[in-house]
């Protein structure tokens, strides 16, 4: 697809995705999704060395995480921090945009944040993602 | 405060009644106590504590778990009043202690279901990004903080279940684990009880390795020492490192007999004074009691010498609940 139209779309999607948002509903993580995929195909179709391109990475780790699909947004980040040519600047946004969803985890629960660290709420959950309930399937 | 998951692989082995059972025993013995349903595909906590809808089908409460998840599953910086989806209910005069219930929500009525279903869509115990775990250890959190129970006794859901899973590995410091004496539960227990005393368990730092109290549910005799069934028994008890009858060795696990009165009917004993009979499986319930909780053990060894040496002991079969 042409870049003009990917843009296009995805800033319509941009928009849609924020009203949805806005009105608390359901949808808007679906939405989201929907921003992510577009951003990522914007991505495929620029160079990390182009100011756009590296936009449009970031623009794909930001929906994802806002679509609640952490493990999306990390495979996405894994995958742009391996690609050649990366600048370092860009590389430590990729990661801090992950970390900043750490953040919003301990901002998020304050209770929680009390007693435990984000970092290991994470990890354990990511645990139970790939072990399933009592690590059973480890 | 100690929180305590009340565990089993298999329904239908009392696990309810016994919590419900417990919380109200450590209430009348001056402790402060939280009832927390997490039982969300089959919740009935409220029924053995007296909170069952009335004869309308109209519920004792709107709360509960389930819609108080839902209202924090985005997060928790401005949550719904607790008292909203907890209720204290009432223990005989001069208990001394306290007694709330977080039921799951209203069940069985249709708005629980829809609760349920928005639960489900909004949020996910093994999301990785940590955020549905997040909501759980800051309901966990907040009860210790505002309630400040000597004890958070969990009813936990059956089965290998994300939320059953995590209320024994992230939440307990302690696991009650039921199972009837056949292969297919003992199997499973067995399977469970490995996975929480692995090397690596599903735990978070801080928090300590939990104390697993194996219990046999519905015991209609003794459940004898050879056989495959006997041979896992005793492979489970030693895996839990004597947390059983039997001295020091430990070898044995609790026995729950049972009982058609109280099993049957799903009473709750305890605060009853006119009963004359004393229940096989409210004895065992004091034995059981006097090991779980230290704390309250002098008192609980009371009320069962107590109930030895006269039948109208404290609290027995038949007894409506309260509140």
């Amino acid at each position: 697809m042409d870049i003009n139209a990917l843009h296009s779309l995805v800033t319509g999607a941009i928009w849609r995705a924020e009203q949805l948002d806005e009105l608390g509903l359901e949808t808007a993580a679906s939405a989201w999704q929907e921003v992510s995929k577009l951003e990522e195909e914007i991505a495929k179709a620029l160079p990390v060395k182009d100011a756009e391109g590296r936009i449009a990475r970031r623009g794909a780790v930001h929906a994802a995480l806002k679509a609640n699909d952490y493990i999306r947004a990390e495979k996405l980040v894994s995958n742009y921090l391996a690609e050649r040519g990366a600048p370092k600047t860009h590389c430590a946004t990729l990661r801090k945009i992950l970390k900043a969803d750490v953040i919003v985890l301990s901002e998020e629960f304050p209770f929680a944040a009390k007693y435990y660290k984000p970092d290991d709420v994470q990890t354990l959950a990511d645990q139970l993602q790939k072990s399933g309930p009592f690590l059973l399937a480890a | 405060m100690e929180t305590i998951a009340f565990y089993s692989y298999k329904g239908g082995v009392g696990r309810s009644l016994l919590v419900a059972n417990a919380a109200r025993f450590l209430g009348m013995l001056g402790k402060k106590v939280v009832a927390l349903d997490l039982d969300f595909e089959a919740p009935g906590l409220h029924y053995k504590l007296g909170r069952a809808p009335d004869a309308e089908g109209k519920p004792a409460m709107s709360g509960g778990a389930v819609p108080y998840l839902v209202a924090t599953a985005k997060g928790a910086r401005n949550p719904p009043p607790l008292k909203e989806h907890i209720v204290a209910l009432a223990l005989p005069e001069g208990a001394g202690g306290a007694l709330w219930l977080m039921p799951a929500g209203p069940a069985p009525r249709r708005e629980y279901w829809i609760a349920l279903k928005h639960l489900r869509e909004r949020l996910h115990f093994d999301d990785p990004s940590g955020k549905g775990l997040a909501v759980l250890l800051d309901l966990h959190a907040r009860i210790q903080d505002e309630l400040k129970p000597d004890y958070l006794l969990i009813d936990a859901r059956t089965g290998v279940t994300e939320l059953g899973g995590l209320a024994t590995t992230a939440l307990a410091n302690c696991v009650v684990c039921l199972f009837v004496p056949n292969q297919e539960s003992v199997d499973g227990t067995l399977a469970i009880v490995g996975a929480l005393k692995a090397k690596t368990p599903a735990r978070l730092p801080g928090l300590h390795p939990a104390r697993i109290v194996p219990v046999v549910a519905r015991a209609m005799a003794d459940i004898g020492s050879e056989g495959r069934t006997a041979d896992a028994i005793k492979r489970l008890m030693k895996i839990c490192e004597g947390q059983g009858t039997g001295g020091k060795s430990g070898l044995k696990p609790f026995l729950l007999p049972h009982d058609s009165v109280l099993g049957a009917n799903d009473k709750v004993v305890g605060g009853d004074q006119k009963a004359s009979a004393f229940s096989p499986l409210h004895k065992a319930y004091l034995e059981l009691f006097q090991h779980l909780f230290p704390q309250a053990r002098k008192k609980a060894e009371e009320a069962l010498l107590r109930a030895r040496l006269s039948k109208a002991a404290l609290g027995l079969p038949g007894a409506e609940p309260e509140g």
